[in-house]
């Protein structure tokens, strides 16, 4: 515990040092809530929907991978990974701390898009159920695409490389999830698009959790998938010993 | 050393596969499995009522339900999630069901897409000569338009302008070699009633005969005036009766006459009542109470004549009350309630268009223009939704009511409470209502009383459960009308013994079930039909809630307002990181 209490510190405070995390934050919480605002009075509806129905696509894309990008492959970089191996750590704390570091950061942002709850308490009546639910999901949401995108990084020493490929899987991942990808899959190969809209897709079990209805089902899948990318990246930075 | 990283690069990759389809494996055992869900929503909309499980496992053979649905692409904005939320619902009536209803999802418009593109296809065919021409077939379009499933035109919002989008959004319910039952429209406002409108279909559907229903009064007699020119006089419940047989009742209209009694196998007796009855109709009633037929009743002490004021000011409009002198409360007085004799007002009231004439000179000639004017006044009430009890089924899809003309009921607590009677109030007045007397053929003083005199909350629909007390427990039944007053010690049987539990829904408004208004409230229908809905089919139905997940809308705000919310929410969060970014770096430096 005490271990990756310290990696997290490190970790956490290194985003905070770096003026591209805030140009990052900034650029999160302008695209989700300038979108959501585009065309909240318009529809004069007090709820979020609108937003978290976007978050999928733009945390997939933008932001998660460019919080993940310099995680290991920054390491990799500056050659401080063999230095962070070596020490007497084990690597699954090592990697618990980063990712946590990186969830954390994530929250701090996410936590700047409260301002649209407490705007819409000043306008209307809304339901905090879906609310709360939405942004339970996006907490889970982002902790899977973190889970990802820190295995992704684990293979790049460049930070751009390591962003591309980690928005591409994030996006299929977000993609899948809606209905016209699998459609266009099940096209080509009949009952493979619904597999992957059904289990793999995370659109639908973001959505499910956003309208307020927290599934057992969804949580399975959130946080198997979560774990299953963390332990990947332990057993690989294991393997980089040999 | 090599060899070692080849052989790690191996095992990772192979132990990675190995791992994801374990993950995929729980994955898909899990979503398999109704391990629980936990419904954030205020109303738990996406919740089962408690008595759909009972009514479901009682099913003897499966139902089939099949929902036409436009993909959400092809939906407007407040559309898309609809899909989704109707299968939700699905799956929750498959799981509680146990397997006993099954669901599938077809989207014609796809179909329509795919047919089209073959016709294409044959027609390339056709005209290089490689094919002939294929044998017709019906479309997808026409073999759903037989089952009643058919496109429906949406407002939707594209590109800054309004337009109209036809989808589909059906469903359809299959049940042995029964009749199709259909739900022509699933729209997203109705999906708090949707649970309703499934099960009560589903009841009617797996009934081994029609529900059958009593309805009072019947079609009015022609006069020989009305023969000669082969007319019928007017019907005012005409629609209410044709509403109840396409719900799939089997509605008996009776008069309760010597000739015209009530059928004596009917579930639900439906009585509108606009004048008063004789002895022995109240008997009648009297009699199917005790036998614990179920009992919807609505009658108004008062009508209203709104008419142009005389010698008031230009624009003014009078009220005259005219007593409908109905006698029911002689008999519900021993059920627990009664239909209040006095005139009832609301603040909250809708308007009522009144014919005006004006007379207009053109040159030596006169001519009487008529038209109509919005006339509001207290007695034209409406009820909102606030003052719905959505916490039974007769609230279903009800939205507002227009309580035109009616009365407030009074309950008795003494006798609810002695003959242990539940009465559920289903709908009230608003906070500001007040009552006056009548004052003969002088128009009624509409005004307000004091800010401290107005009544809350008074009850206007309510259900009451239980065993009633008979007002003509062991007295002989008295004579028809025609047959002269007293008493029939003949032909009729005596109300003896305990009476049978029953349930009796009362409105003090009959006009709101009328053809003039119900054509015109899509609320009173649903009122009306979930009333004898929920008396009919069964106790569970009853308890179903309505649920509503329509929009909550923002307050009005100004130009100003909208803009300070913009900053709020999109650059003040902004500023925010701007400034912890500048405080923590000038920390840093002075370290």
């Amino acid at each position: 515990m005490k271990d990756i209490w310290i990696i997290f510190k490190r970790e956490f405070a290194a985003y905070f040092y770096s003026p591209i995390a805030y140009v990052f934050s900034i650029i999160f919480i302008v695209l989700n809530c300038g979108l959501y605002m585009f065309h909240f009075f318009f529809f004069g509806n007090a709820d979020m929907r609108a937003f978290f129905s976007a978050l999928p696509v733009t945390l997939a894309l933008i932001f998660i991978p460019a919080i993940c990008m310099r995680l290991w492959s920054e390491e990799k970089k500056l050659g401080t990974i063999e230095l962070l191996l070596t020490l007497p750590m084990k690597a699954e704390h090592v990697v618990l701390g980063k990712y946590l570091a990186g969830l954390a950061f994530y929250l701090v942002a996410l936590a700047g898009t409260l301002a649209i709850p407490i705007m819409l308490l000043f306008l209307g009546k809304p339901d905090f159920g879906p609310i709360i639910g939405g942004y339970f999901g996006a907490v889970l949401l982002g902790a899977f695409y973190l889970a990802v995108g820190i295995f992704i990084s684990g293979f790049f020493a460049d930070q751009i490389v390591s962003l591309i490929i980690t928005s591409l899987v994030c996006g299929f991942f977000a993609l899948i999830g809606w209905q016209y990808v699998p459609m266009v899959i099940d096209g080509w190969f009949p009952g493979l698009g619904d597999f992957l809209y059904s289990y793999v897709g995370v659109t639908r079990h973001f959505n499910d959790i956003a309208r307020g209805v927290i599934d057992v089902r969804s949580l399975v899948y959130f946080l198997s998938l979560s774990a299953l990318f963390i332990t990947l990246n332990i057993k690989y930075l294991d393997g980089r010993k040999y | 050393m090599k060899n070692l990283r080849k052989l790690f690069i191996r095992t990772f990759l192979i132990g990675s596969g190995l791992l994801l389809g374990i993950a995929l494996l729980v994955i898909m055992v899990f979503d398999n499995l109704n391990l629980g869900r936990f419904d954030l929503t205020a109303e738990q909309v996406y919740k089962l009522s408690p008595s759909v499980e009972k009514i479901l496992s009682r099913l003897e053979a499966p139902i089939e339900i099949t929902y036409y649905v436009s993909s959400s692409e092809k939906m407007p904005t407040k559309w898309k999630n609809l899909e989704r939320d109707v299968i939700d619902k699905l799956e929750e009536l498959k799981l509680a069901s146990k397997g006993r209803v099954t669901y599938k999802v077809f989207d014609p418009s796809a179909e329509e897409e795919r047919e089209a593109y073959e016709e294409r296809r044959a027609k390339e065919k056709e005209e290089k000569g490689q094919a002939s021409k294929p044998a017709p077939r019906k479309r997808i379009a026409e073999r759903l338009a037989e089952k009643g499933v058919g496109p429906f035109g949406v407002q939707s919002a594209e590109r800054d302008e309004f337009a109209v989008k036809r989808i589909y959004s059906s469903l359809v319910l299959s049940y042995l070699d029964r009749k199709e039952d259909v739900i022509e429209q699933v729209r997203p406002e109705m999906f708090g009633s949707l649970e309703y409108e499934i099960v009560s279909r589903i009841y009617k559907l797996t009934a081994t005969k029609r529900p059958k229903v009593g309805f009072f009064p019947d079609q009015p007699e022609t006069p020989p005036q009305y023969r000669q020119f082969q007319q019928s006089p007017p019907d005012a419940y005409s629609m209410a009766v044709e509403l109840l047989r396409n719900a799939g009742y089997d509605v008996v209209r009776t008069n309760i006459t010597k000739d015209d009694t009530i059928p004596g196998d009917i579930q639900t007796m439906v009585m509108m009542v606009d004048e008063p009855l004789t002895e022995r109709q109240l008997y009648e009633i009297d009699r199917l109470v005790h036998k614990g037929v179920r009992l919807v009743l609505a009658g108004q002490t008062y009508n209203y004549q709104i008419y142009p004021a005389r010698g008031g000011a230009s624009g003014g409009f009078d009220v005259q009350a005219m007593p409908t002198r109905i006698n029911i409360n002689s008999l519900t007085k021993n059920y627990g309630f009664e239909i209040d004799t006095k005139i009832f007002m609301d603040r909250s009231a809708a308007f009522v268009q009144v014919p005006t004439y004006r007379t207009r000179r053109m040159g030596i000639f006169q001519i009487q223009e008529q038209s109509y004017e919005p006339v509001s006044k207290p007695v034209i009430i409406k009820v909102n939704q606030e003052n719905i009890n959505s916490r039974v089924s007769v609230a279903n899809k009800i939205t507002e009511l227009f309580y035109m003309y009616g009365n407030r009921l009074n309950l008795y607590n003494e006798i609810l409470e002695k003959d242990h009677l539940k009465a559920t109030v289903l709908f009230t007045s608003s906070n500001h209502s007040w009552t006056t007397e009548s004052l003969g053929y002088r128009p009624v003083d509409t005004s307000e009383p004091a800010s401290g005199d107005f009544l809350r909350r008074q009850p206007l629909g309510v259900l009451i459960e239980g065993t009633f007390s008979a007002r003509y427990l062991d007295q002989p039944p008295p004579k028809w009308s025609s047959e002269g007053s007293g008493v029939d010690s003949t032909a009729a049987p005596l109300i003896t013994g305990p009476g049978a539990p029953t349930k009796i829904i009362a409105y003090g408004c009959s006009n709101m079930f009328k053809d003039d208004v119900l054509r015109a409230v899509d609320s009173h229908k649903a009122l009306l039909l979930n009333s004898v809905d929920a008396l009919t089919l069964g106790d569970e139905l009853i308890h179903i809630r309505a649920k509503n997940i329509e929009a909550r809308r923002i307050k009005e705000t100004s130009a100003f307002g909208k803009s300070l919310a913009k900053f709020f929410v999109v650059w003040f969060p902004a500023l925010c990181f701007v400034a912890l970014g500048v405080v923590l770096t000038m920390r840093r430096k002075m370290k």
